[in-house]
C-alpha cells in the first residue's frame, strides 16, 4: 500500500482521511510525530500546549489520521476575550502530510479538513480569523485565501546550523572572527553547565531582563518563565544553559528541543568582562549538547541580513557560527467574513445607541 | 484558569511565587503579614472587649495571615477560605517553619472552596474581623473577589463595627487602581482607610509601594487607633510606622476622585491595572500629604457604564476622539482608551505599535468578500448605510474611482480597523510578534499586484477615515 495515498493498489481498498480531538492518550504519538515530521515545531508540541494554557490559552489539538495512523494534525490556540474580535492561531502549525512530495491532493484534503475544523472553533469562539504560521520555505498553491499577517510570532527569518558536521568540520565553517572568540572564552576558561534545576530560573532571568532593558525590546515578564521552564523541563524538552567565569554566571540561554532541532529561545549575558566571550562558548557548548540529543540543526530563532533591522546586532554574532540563513513563509491570516461582517454589525449597532 | 505555584531557594529562605508574581519573601513577609493583620484584629479586640472574636480569612491558604491572627489569645476561631488545594498542602509543609503551623492550630477550619460562594452561604453579622489576602489579578475573572458585590457580601456577614482588612494594589505603581478598590469599598457601605508600607522584595520585583485598606461599617476613628494595643515581639510593626502608613502625598491621594467603582457588571479594575497611566510626581512635590486617619469620606465614586477592555467601548472612544478632532487642530487623545492594554504582559508601548500595521492590517482584508458579507445581512444594516455600501461595491467592481468616502462608510471603516487591531491586541502573543518589513529580505512575495491594488484603496480609506489623527496619535505616542 502506498501509505501517503492510502489506495491499496493489489486490494483496491481506499483508506480515508480522519480527523478527531486528540486527547492525553494521543500525547506521546502526538509529539513523536511533531518531532519526526520535516516542517516540526516546538510550539505544536504536546508541552508547548500545557505551558500555554497555564498562560490562559485554550488549546484545541487535532490530529488527522489515515485508518489509525497519525498523519498529519494542529494544535489551535486561543485566548478567551468578551469581544467578538479575535485570533485563532496556530504558531507552528499546521502539521500536513509530507508537503514536499507528489500527493498534493492529499495534502490539500488534509488542509481542508483542518479549515472545516477551525471553521467550526472560529464560530464556537466569535473570532474573527485563523493565522497559521508553518515552518514552510514555500507557499503551496492550495493555501488559497490566506494572506500574509503584517507581524511573525516565530521569526521568518532564521539562521540554522547544520550539526550533522564533525565537531571539527562545525569549528571549520565559523566565521574567523567567531572562531578567535570562541577559543578566546575556552582560553579564558569559560565553563558551561545545562540544568533543568528549576532554580536556575531566576538566575536566567536576571541576565535576560538586564538584556531587554539594555536592548531596549519587548521583553517577557518573570511568570512567563516559571511558566514555560516548569512545563517544558518536566517534558525534557528544554534546558537552561549557563556561562561561568570564576565560578560567576556571565551568560544564561533557554535551548528548546524538537526532534532533530535545538532552538536557541531566549538568553541574556551580563555587563560585565565582555572580554571572556562567555555567549560563544555556551552557545557552542549548546550546538555540542543539542548534537549528543541528536539533534541535526541548531535554530538561532531570528536573523536579518539587514544591517538597519533592530536584530542586525545579534545576527551579527549569531552569523560568527557560519550556518545558513532560511526564510519561512511566515504567518498566514484567513479571515472568516460571515464572522466577521456579524462583528462589525454588532458594533455599529453598539454605536448606534446600546451600552456595551 | 491554572495556576502555576514556584518556590525560590535563598540561602536565608524562600520566595513564593503564584503565577509569576511574588506572594512573599521570608526575608521580609513579615512587614506584609502584619500590616494586613494586627491593626484590624487589635482595633476589634478593643472594640469587642471581652468578646470571643470570630475572623475570617479569605485566600492566604500560606497560612501566615493566620499565624499573625492566631497571636491574638481572644480570637477564638478562625475560618480560613482558600480555593487552592496546592497551596493549602505547601502551608502544611514547606511553609510550616515560616507560620509557625498555623493551619494545625484547633483555633482554625480550613476550607478549600471559592471565597465568594464560601461567603455568600454565611448567615449575616457573623465574624468580628474579616481579612482578605488575595492575589493580584491576573485576569478580569480574578477581579470579582474585588468587585462592590463582594464588598457588599463582606459587609453583610461583618459584625455591626466589626472591621475590615484587604490587601490593595501598590498605590504608586497602579494609583488608580488602588483608588479604585477605595471607592468600591466606600460604595459597598464601609468606612475606609487606605495604607500604604514599603516592602523591600516587592520593590525590588518592580511593584512599588504596596496598599492596604482598613475598613468598618462604623468610622475608625484616630483615638480608637491610637489606643489599640499591639501584641508583643513583632518583627515589623510599629505604632509610630503605623500612623506613617495612613499618609499619602497629595499628589497621588487626589487621584480617588477620577477613579470608578470596580462591579461585576462594569468591571474596572483590571482596566486600571493594566493601563495605569499616572505618573508621581518629582519629589518635591511630594511634600504636600493627606493623613487618612483625619479623613473620612462617604462613598461618592464614580458609577462605570462601560468595561473599557471591551471592543464596544473602545468603538466609541474612537467614534468621540474621531469627532473632537475634526473640529479641532488640538488632539489630546486617550490612547489608553483608544487601544487599551489587554494583557498583563503587555505594556502601553507595545500595544501602541500596532497602529502602525493598520494599513497592513487593512490591506489584508478582501474588500469584496466582507462586502458580500455584509450585503447578506443588509436587513441588519441602517438603510443608509446599506445602500452606500452596495454603491462602493459596485465602484469597486466597475473600478471607479473612488472620490469621496460616504460618512456610514467611514464608521464602518472605523469599526474594521478597531476589530483588526483588537483582534491582536488581545492575543497575547500576537503583540509580542514582530513585523518582517523593516526592510529586511523577507517574503513580501505575497503582496502581488491584486493585493497592492486593494492596499492603495485601504490606504485611500484610511485617509478618508481621519488617517492624519491616526498618525497623530502615532507620531505623540512615539515621542512619549
Amino acid at each position: 500500500m502506498n501509505d501517503l495515498t492510502g489506495i491499496n493498489i493489489k486490494n483496491i481498498t481506499v483508506s480515508y482521511l480522519t480527523i478527531r480531538q486528540l486527547t492525553l492518550a494521543d500525547s506521546e504519538s502526538w509529539d513523536f510525530f511533531v518531532q519526526a515530521a520535516p516542517y516540526g515545531c516546538f510550539m505544536q508540541s504536546w508541552a508547548w500546549a500545557d505551558f500555554k494554557e497555564l498562560e490562559g490559552y485554550k488549546t484545541f489539538r487535532y490530529g488527522l489520521f489515515l485508518d489509525t495512523k497519525l498523519v498529519g494534525g494542529c494544535i489551535f490556540y486561543f485566548y478567551p476575550h468578551p469581544s467578538k474580535a479575535n485570533l485563532l492561531i496556530a504558531p507552528g502549525g499546521p502539521i500536513l502530510p509530507c508537503i514536499d512530495e507528489l500527493i498534493s491532493a492529499r495534502t490539500q484534503e488534509s488542509m481542508q479538513m483542518l479549515m472545516k475544523q477551525a471553521s467550526i472553533l472560529v464560530k464556537e469562539l466569535s473570532a474573527i480569523a485563523l493565522r497559521i504560521e508553518p515552518l514552510w520555505t514555500q507557499k503551496p498553491d492550495y493555501l488559497t485565501g490566506f494572506v500574509r499577517a503584517p507581524a511573525d510570532l516565530l521569526p521568518s527569518e532564521t539562521l540554522l546550523v547544520d550539526l550533522r558536521p564533525s565537531e571539527a568540520e562545525i569549528l571549520a565553517a565559523m566565521k574567523p572572527k567567531g572562531r578567535y572568540n570562541l577559543r578566546l572564552s575556552w582560553r579564558y576558561g569559560i565553563e558551561t553547565e545545562f540544568t533543568t534545576d528549576t532554580q536556575a530560573i531566576p538566575l536566567f532571568y536576571d541576565f535576560f531582563w538586564e538584556t531587554v532593558k539594555r536592548q531596549q525590546f519587548f521583553g517577557e515578564p518573570y511568570g512567563f518563565f516559571i511558566n514555560l521552564c516548569q512545563t517544558l523541563f518536566k517534558a525534557n524538552t528544554a534546558e537552561i544553559g549557563l556561562a561561568r567565569w570564576r565560578g560567576e554566571v556571565l551568560a544564561a540561554i533557554i535551548v528548546v528541543y524538537c526532534g532533530h532541532r535545538a532552538t536557541y529561545l531566549y538568553g541574556g549575558r551580563s555587563f560585565e568582562h565582555p572580554e571572556v566571550m562567555a555567549p560563544y562558548a555556551l552557545h557552542w557548548a549548546a550546538m555540542q549538547r543539542a548534537k549528543a540529543r541528536s539533534c541535526t540543526v541548531y535554530d538561532f530563532y531570528g536573523f536579518t541580513r539587514d544591517p538597519h533591522h533592530a536584530y542586525s546586532k545579534f545576527s551579527r554574532f549569531k552569523s560568527q557560527f557560519g550556518g545558513v540563513p532560511v526564510t519561512t513563509i511566515g504567518a498566514h491570516d484567513y479571515f472568516f467574513y460571515d464572522q466577521l461582517a456579524d462583528t462589525l454589525i454588532g458594533l455599529l449597532k453598539n454605536l448606534g445607541g446600546n451600552n456595551p | 484558569m491554572p495556576i502555576s505555584l514556584f518556590i525560590e531557594q535563598h540561602s536565608s529562605g524562600i520566595a513564593f511565587y503564584i503565577n509569576g508574581d511574588l506572594q512573599f519573601d521570608t526575608a521580609d513577609e513579615a512587614l506584609y503579614h502584619e500590616y494586613l493583620v494586627i491593626p484590624p484584629v487589635a482595633l476589634a479586640q478593643q472594640r469587642f472587649f471581652q468578646t470571643d472574636l470570630r475572623v475570617l480569612i479569605c485566600g492566604g491558604g500560606d497560612g501566615l495571615a493566620a499565624r499573625d491572627v492566631l497571636r491574638f489569645p481572644q480570637v477564638q476561631h478562625i475560618d480560613l477560605v482558600d480555593y487552592n488545594p496546592e497551596v493549602l498542602e505547601l502551608a502544611r509543609t514547606v511553609f510550616k517553619p515560616y507560620n509557625n503551623a498555623s493551619l494545625e492550630s484547633d483555633r482554625i477550619t480550613v476550607y478549600t472552596q471559592e471565597a465568594f460562594e464560601f461567603v455568600s452561604a454565611i448567615p449575616d453579622n457573623y465574624y468580628h474581623v474579616i481579612i482578605c489576602d488575595f492575589t493580584y489579578p491576573t485576569c478580569q475573572e480574578d477581579t470579582s473577589i474585588y468587585s462592590r458585590e463582594w464588598f457588599q457580601q463582606i459587609n453583610r456577614v461583618l459584625y455591626p463595627d466589626g472591621i475590615v482588612s484587604t490587601n490593595g494594589v501598590s498605590p504608586e505603581n497602579r494609583t488608580t487602581g488602588f483608588w479604585c478598590l477605595y471607592q468600591t469599598l466606600l460604595s459597598a457601605g464601609l468606612m475606609v482607610k487606605p495604607l500604604q508600607v514599603d516592602i523591600p522584595s516587592f520593590r525590588r520585583h518592580g511593584y512599588g509601594n504596596w496598599g492596604f485598606f482598613l475598613a468598618s461599617n462604623r468610622d475608625i476613628k484616630r483615638f480608637e487607633l491610637e489606643r489599640i494595643a499591639l501584641p508583643q515581639s513583632l518583627q515589623a510593626l510599629t505604632g509610630e510606622d503605623l500612623w506613617q502608613a495612613f499618609i499619602f502625598p497629595d499628589k497621588i491621594a487626589q487621584v480617588r476622585h477620577e477613579a470608578a467603582i470596580h462591579s461585576l457588571d462594569y468591571p474596572q479594575l483590571f482596566y486600571y491595572l493594566l493601563n495605569h497611566t499616572f505618573t508621581l510626581p518629582k519629589d518635591n512635590d511630594l511634600n504636600v500629604t493627606v493623613d487618612f486617619i483625619d479623613i473620612q469620606e462617604s462613598g461618592n465614586g464614580l458609577l462605570a457604564k462601560s468595561d473599557l477592555l471591551k471592543i464596544e467601548s473602545v468603538a466609541k472612544a474612537w467614534r468621540e476622539q474621531i469627532y473632537q478632532y475634526s473640529g479641532s487642530t488640538d488632539n489630546h487623545a486617550d490612547i489608553s482608551q483608544l487601544l487599551p492594554v489587554q494583557h498583563r504582559y503587555h505594556s502601553p508601548k507595545m500595544t501602541k505599535e500596532w497602529l502602525a500595521y493598520l494599513k497592513q492590517l487593512l490591506a489584508e482584508i478582501d474588500l469584496n468578500s466582507l462586502l458580500n458579507s455584509l450585503l447578506e445581512r443588509s436587513h441588519q444594516l441602517p438603510e443608509r448605510m446599506a445602500s452606500e455600501l452596495r454603491q462602493l461595491a459596485d465602484k469597486i467592481r466597475t473600478k471607479q474611482p473612488l472620490a469621496s468616502l460616504p460618512p456610514q462608510t467611514t464608521q464602518l471603516l472605523m469599526v474594521l480597523s478597531i476589530t483588526l487591531l483588537m483582534a491582536n491586541l488581545i492575543t497575547p502573543d500576537a503583540v509580542f510578534a514582530k513585523g518582517y518589513y523593516s526592510g529586511s529580505s523577507g517574503s513580501s512575495d505575497d503582496y502581488d499586484g491584486e493585493v497592492e491594488g486593494e492596499a492603495k484603496i485601504w490606504g485611500f480609506f484610511l485617509t478618508a477615515m481621519g488617517g492624519f489623527w491616526l498618525y497623530s496619535i502615532f507620531t505623540r505616542s512615539n515621542d512619549e
